[in-house]
């Protein structure tokens, strides 16, 4: 007998040793930094590599628009278009989505593909660097990927006959107006412009010899948050450092103000609660029902307690008169029972059986895990400003991004190409590198 | 009796590490290695793109088409140049290189024509003018000559359209169109179209 529970307990002690071996295996300390990388990046690095299979992409991407952040534009090519490849695979099946969608699990245990309005700004980082390397082609070619991903989102309010309607992500058309004029495509451009001007009536258009795109980011990610009292519901709210920044750019002198032309947060939180159910689909449904349902039954039960009292009442001899209030529907039942014949212990036995069964259905519902997937992409910004010029004869120039308030503005030198080529000026506010701070929730 | 509870309970023990040794969010998938698949044969992937079979299926449909033209079939034989430069792609599909559509085009249209039309390396005229540049040097022998000149130009464009419906269904319409322009006068002598239509069910979790 003491052999047997010794056999047991190390078999219970190897249950264990097992479900850690992978992690323990892939601590990220193990994992060896390509020389490429730069130091600033190295933990980032390694926490991506070792990162669960779930969380893959999230790690890529942060760690990606760090890479692009310190001009490392190689890097950042190779893990964006890793999670885009990956992002790609939504009729892919996933071990992680089955077991996500099960009650035992979070929806947080899917692979991670983030919101629309994150998958939008994979394809827009992936333009910035095709725009950055002059492949202006390819750069419009994910710009119209992008606006791809936002009419997903879209078509989920609409009805049964729903089709999708058009991205309403002012900058993507910006984006597209400006690559246009540069293919000298100027019948597209002036069909993106267009559709610029039906959603931000007060952007300012790209011309046709502008061949100068400046794009400052600011502010930072939206944040993902859970709400009710189990977790199900994914609320959006703005970072809580974002400012109401003006961005100007000193150029020979004279200053010329960016124009905001994206929101991120209201990108992220203008489905509202709606979208949230809908990707939650069948666990937050599968939780209300499953409550519902218990506590129907529950009600069932203690009816059928009351009619069978009810039938003891007529088997004692007394008449429908006698009996308590009752409502016209448990009346009619009680009148229905009456014509059936059934006796009260049957009925009472009904109840007993039919309480059980509310119970174990509320028990599943107790044990259902409804918590909504907060993983977000960490290092997107709050808002975006641009401005489109022509670079005529070069020069420096300094973009001071003032926020409201006291906070100091900050200033980026700049330097503009003489000639008529196509350039990208990209300027991030923040300086921060992210990608190996450890996550929240 | 010991010896029975032993038995009971050393084999559910084993059960348990096994299951747990699949619990792993870990990818363990394993190396499987690469077969030949049909170039024609549909591909098992399943994405909403522009695969492998379309552009084989795409360019025999389009060499044929060209042949059949008049214009283009013709003798004197007219010369022509088919490279990708001014096929564009104008749709959302980032992993398309279009220069395969437009060699595999051109490679079967110069073994097909047989001579009846005539085809100018102008995505090679680097290496033509290297070899000039040699001539005219007197570094090599032989004569100088100048680079062709074409009668028309083949030019294109790729374009999508994605439709979502309701429950995760999406479908993507993509047409690819051919057009041949005289470089004389910029007229269209000749134009073919493509299309495709695709649709595929997305996973519930990111609908």
């Amino acid at each position: 007998m003491k052999a047997c529970t010794v056999l047991f307990l190390f078999s219970v002690i190897l249950f264990f040793i097992v479900g850690c071996a992978t992690g323990a295996f892939t601590a990220h300390s193990l994992v060896e930094v390509p020389a490429g990388v730069p130091d600033r990046l190295a933990e980032g690095y390694q926490k991506m590599v070792s990162a669960k299979k779930k969380d893959k992409v999230l790690h890529q991407l942060e760690f990606a628009l760090d890479a692009f952040q310190l001009g490392k534009d190689e890097i950042a090519q190779k893990y964006l278009s890793l999670s885009m490849d990956e992002i790609e695979k939504t009729y892919v099946r996933s071990r992680n989505n089955e077991l996500a969608a099960t009650h035992r699990y979070g929806e947080d245990q899917k692979d991670y593909r983030g919101e629309a309005y994150e998958r939008m700004m994979v394809y827009y980082y992936a333009a910035l660097l095709q725009m950055k390397s002059g492949n202006m082609e390819q750069a419009r070619v994910l710009v119209r990927a992008a606006e791809a991903q936002d009419f997903y989102r879209k078509s989920d309010l609409k009805g049964d006959e729903g089709r999708l309607v058009q991205s309403d992500a002012s900058f993507l058309y910006y984006l597209r107006t400006w690559l246009s004029h540069q293919l000298n495509e100027e019948s597209q451009a002036a069909e993106a412009a267009r559709e610029l001007e039906s959603i931000l009536p007060s952007a300012i258009i790209p011309k046709a010899d502008h061949n100068v795109l400046v794009i400052v980011e600011t502010g930072g990610a939206p944040r993902k948050l859970r709400d009710g009292i189990s977790g199900d519901k994914l609320v959006y709210r703005r970072a809580k450092k974002a400012p109401d920044p003006s961005v100007v750019l000193k150029l020979d002198g004279g200053n010329q103000s960016l124009s905001q032309v994206e929101d991120i947060f209201w990108q992220a939180s203008s489905r509202g609660g709606r979208a949230v159910d809908h990707i939650l689909n069948g666990q937050a449904k599968f939780k209300d029902s499953g409550s519902s349902f218990g506590t129907r039954l529950g009600s069932l039960s203690e009816g059928l307690y009351a009619f069978s009292e009810q039938l003891e009442l007529r088997e004692a001899g007394l008449s429908y008169a006698d009996r308590q209030s009752y409502s016209g529907s448990q009346n009619y039942m009680a009148a229905t029972i009456d014509k059936i014949g059934i006796a009260s212990q049957d009925l009472s036995d009904l109840g007993v059986a039919v309480g059980g069964i509310s119970v174990l259905a509320s028990l599943v519902a107790m044990n259902t895990n409804a918590k909504c997937d907060i993983r977000s992409w960490r290092n997107l910004p709050d808002k975006i400003f641009a401005i489109t010029l022509n670079g005529g004869a070069g020069g420096d120039a300094v973009l001071s991004v003032n926020p409201a308030g006291d906070i100091l503005p900050s200033e980026h030198a700049v330097h503009l190409q003489a000639g008529t080529q196509p350039q990208l000026i990209w300027i991030r506010e923040s300086k921060k590198i992210i990608s190996h701070l450890p996550r929240k929730g | 009796m010991d010896l029975f509870r032993f038995l009971i309970l050393m084999p559910v023990g084993l059960l348990m590490v096994f299951a747990s040794g699949c619990v792993s969010n870990y990818d363990n998938t394993p190396m499987k290695a690469s077969r030949y698949m049909a170039v024609d044969a549909v591909d098992p992937v399943g994405t909403r793109n522009i695969e492998a079979n379309d552009i084989a299926n795409m360019t025999s449909q389009i060499m044929r088409d060209m042949l059949l033209s008049p214009i283009l079939n013709r003798t004197p034989p007219v010369v022509v140049i088919i490279d990708d430069q001014y096929f564009m792609n104008d749709s959302s599909q980032r992993n398309l290189n279009k220069n395969m559509i437009v060699t595999r085009l051109r490679n079967e249209l110069v073994r097909a024509a047989n001579g009846k039309i005539r085809f100018v390396a102008r995505h090679a005229s680097g290496m033509f003018e290297e070899e000039q540049a040699l001539r005219q040097k007197g570094a090599v022998g032989g004569v100088v000559c100048q680079n062709s000149s074409a009668a028309y130009r083949l030019t294109g464009r790729i374009m999508n359209q994605e439709d979502r419906m309701r429950g995760g269904r999406v479908s993507n319409y993509v047409q690819i169109s051919f057009e041949m322009v005289s470089l004389n006068t910029s007229e269209l002598v000749w134009s073919g179209l493509y299309e495709l239509r695709k649709q595929n069910q997305e996973d519930v979790m990111y609908r």
